[in-house]
């Protein structure tokens, strides 16, 4: 049987700061099978992207894994020493971030760093071998010249250049897992389309597990398979995405849907949820959006929903749906 | 008033006309002039009373730089910008004044544009204060009382800095300030763009609102288009420094006829998968080249996929296509 490239399992992360343990990410759990894309939806605050950083083992120093696993092709990586995490960060599983510009280190080209991640990561030592397969990685993210782009510092590229060029040094070493954290939100929409073309087409060519982190729901319709709405550290809805965005069954997930301007067609008064995200520190008891759910129960001030298959592969925690 | 007032006799409250920004570049010792950014190249348009105009535009298209000379924040290179028949570009003195009292801002980011070292009550009184020297301290507390509980904003969230205060709750103090002096025109630019989805609808409803209430005129800029859909009653689309499409917002979005607004519009990812698989995307070929040199003949030529010879040679002009829908493209010839 085929393992799965990425697989989390009940992933608790806290992070402990001076006003408090800050409870981040409760009990979450997804798959990602080869060549499939998942999406994490949330807002600021829901712990969508302190998960990106589990799976890539770049959590800041004052976050604690509580519990659960991540395994990236059968091991988790949770276990693994400082070394050996290394063989798998950027050779198995590599990440994106929103701003590209803030990812390369401006003193050096496109080339060096580029040739540097393969050079470590690969163990390529031959000079001419390095270059080849760094200009490889540059043209299959469409860049056109990649020799003058190889040659160019990153204040010389323009946003979206400089974003396929981070993609570059992503794939380089032929991860089988790529988390992408809001790779298009400093994007203009032209460039934004072209780049989720770009990692479309890459995922499907390159078999890749893909992990994309986003706040917009639009662009979470345009490039995944699966869905998972995250609120508050808690997983509310995971199902396919069709299913998710078309028949929602989490009020969370149900209220975020009316919220969001269409282009595509005028609406009335738009709707919006009341109240604020609860604070981190001190969870409410039962279910986290208790407090600003419109359905809400008796029940869901107490005790907290477990997560439910409602549908097959449609998934969602809501008293609501628990028999 | 509309903007058929482009060219027409109407006055609309607000009209730009033939509005020039280029800024220089210099080189070497000497600050020599070497060429010219021409974010705002002959620019045209007009704001109606009452009434939301959107500029839309990808980065470095010059909406922001437009919005910029009408605050007065930068002085045009040429043309005029009328203000209830006066000409802004030249007030001096209490007519400036007059001016800047009618004309307000809201920014993208209100934890930039607040001064973090005042309270909330005080940034909302500081306008009044400057422009209406006289007023009795407890009136003033009124009315910024007043203007919070009307943007949504507790008594208790008054005494507040705001770095205490969510992203929210700041950008409606940033209105509070915008509004208090009962102005005729505020200019928005990105009001929303850093805001969460379910927080960004309370804020266009709440502007809905407050430009009913208050007989306010806007001028959004956005890169949102869906943004841009809900609130606002004209739209113009620019590109690399120019308009390139005008019209009401619904004919704008049901028949777009400009090959950069439907590929703007076709890109725009919808949270629906039925439309994102039915949507036929047209995609342009790389990215805006620089305003420093822009291509001759029409702009977007490079990357028009209907591009012929004459819009490598001659700049199209915007015509009224069909009555209030304006394009400048070579594909539309004035009926």
């Amino acid at each position: 049987m085929d393992v799965k490239p990425l697989v989390v399992e009940n992933l608790t992360i806290h992070y402990y700061t001076l006003e408090g343990i800050v409870k981040a990410v409760r009990n979450v759990s997804f798959s990602v099978e080869k060549g499939e894309s998942v999406c994490l939806v949330g807002e600021s605050g829901s712990g969508k992207s302190t998960i990106g950083l589990a799976i890539v083992g770049a959590l800041p120093g004052n976050a604690r894994i509580v519990s659960g696993r991540i395994l990236v092709n059968g091991v988790d990586v949770l276990r693994l020493s400082q070394k050996e995490l290394e063989k798998i960060r950027g050779r198995e599983v590599s990440i994106i971030f929103q701003d590209p510009a803030a990812s390369f280190n401006p003193l050096f080209t496109i080339g060096q760093i580029l040739s540097d991640v393969i050079k470590y990561k690969l163990n390529v030592k031959d000079k001419n071998e390095l270059r080849k397969l760094a200009l490889s990685a540059l043209r299959m993210v469409g860049l056109p010249d990649p020799e003058r782009i190889y040659n160019s510092y990153p204040h010389e590229l323009s946003g979206g250049m400089l974003q396929r060029a981070a993609i570059a040094v992503a794939l380089s070493t032929k991860p089988s897992v790529l988390v992408a954290d809001e790779p298009t939100t400093m994007l203009d929409v032209t460039l934004q389309a072209q780049i989720l073309d770009l990692l479309q087409d890459l995922r499907r060519k390159l078999g890749l597990a893909l992990v994309f982190i986003t706040h917009n729901l639009g662009v979470a319709a345009a490039i995944c398979d699966k869905i998972l709405v995250i609120y508050a550290g808690s997983m509310v809805e995971y199902g396919p995405v069709d299913e998710v965005l078309t028949s929602p069954l989490h009020p969370y997930t149900k209220r975020l849907l009316e919220c969001v301007p269409r282009s595509s067609a005028r609406v009335g008064r738009l709707k919006y949820i009341p109240g604020s995200l609860p604070d981190l520190r001190k969870l409410p008891p039962g279910c986290v959006f208790a407090p600003r759910c419109s359905e809400v129960m008796e029940v869901c001030k107490s005790v907290e929903p477990r997560i439910v298959e409602v549908k097959p592969g449609h998934m969602v925690a809501c008293h609501k749906y628990s028999r | 008033m509309h903007a058929t007032s482009i060219l027409g006799d109407n006055v609309g409250l607000l009209d730009v006309i033939d509005l020039v920004k280029y800024f220089p570049i210099r080189k070497g010792v000497f600050g020599r002039i070497v060429g010219y950014v021409r974010a705002v190249d002959h620019v045209t348009f007009s704001i109606g009373e009452n009434e939301t105009f959107a500029l839309v535009g990808e980065s470095g298209s010059g909406k922001t730089t437009t919005a910029k000379c009408i605050l007065g924040l930068l002085k045009p290179t040429s043309g005029k910008i009328v203000f209830m028949g006066k000409n802004i570009v030249e007030l001096k003195g209490s007519e400036a004044k007059w001016y800047r009292r009618n004309v307000q801002a809201v920014f993208q980011n209100p934890f930039l544009s607040l001064n973090p070292r005042m309270k909330v009550e005080d940034i909302v009184a500081e306008p009044l204060k400057v422009h209406n020297k006289d007023l009795p301290k407890d009136e003033v507390k009124k009315i910024v009382y007043d203007v919070l509980e009307r943007v949504g904003l507790t008594k208790a969230l008054a005494k507040r800095y705001p770095y205490d205060l969510s992203g929210g709750q700041a950008q409606r103090v940033a209105i509070a300030r915008a509004i208090v002096l009962k102005p005729k025109l505020v200019v928005l630019d990105e009001p929303t763009s850093a805001l969460d989805v379910s927080v960004q609808a309370q804020i266009l409803n709440l502007l809905v609102d407050l430009k009913n209430e208050l007989k306010l005129s806007y001028l959004m800029i956005s890169h949102d288009l869906s943004v841009v859909r809900y609130i606002s009653d004209w739209v113009a689309v620019m590109y690399l420094g120019k308009i390139v499409e005008l019209a009401p917002t619904e004919e704008l979005f049901e028949k777009p006829l400009h090959p950069y607004t439907q590929a703007l519009l076709s890109a725009v990812p919808e949270p629906d998968p039925k439309i994102m698989k039915s949507k036929k995307r047209i995609v342009l070929p790389g990215e805006p080249p620089s305003a420093i040199n822009p291509p001759p003949g029409c702009r977007l030529h490079p990357r028009c996929p209907y591009a012929k010879d004459k819009c490598r040679v001659e700049e199209p002009k915007l015509i009224e296509y069909e009555r209030n829908h304006w394009v400048a493209c070579h594909l539309y010839t004035r009926r």
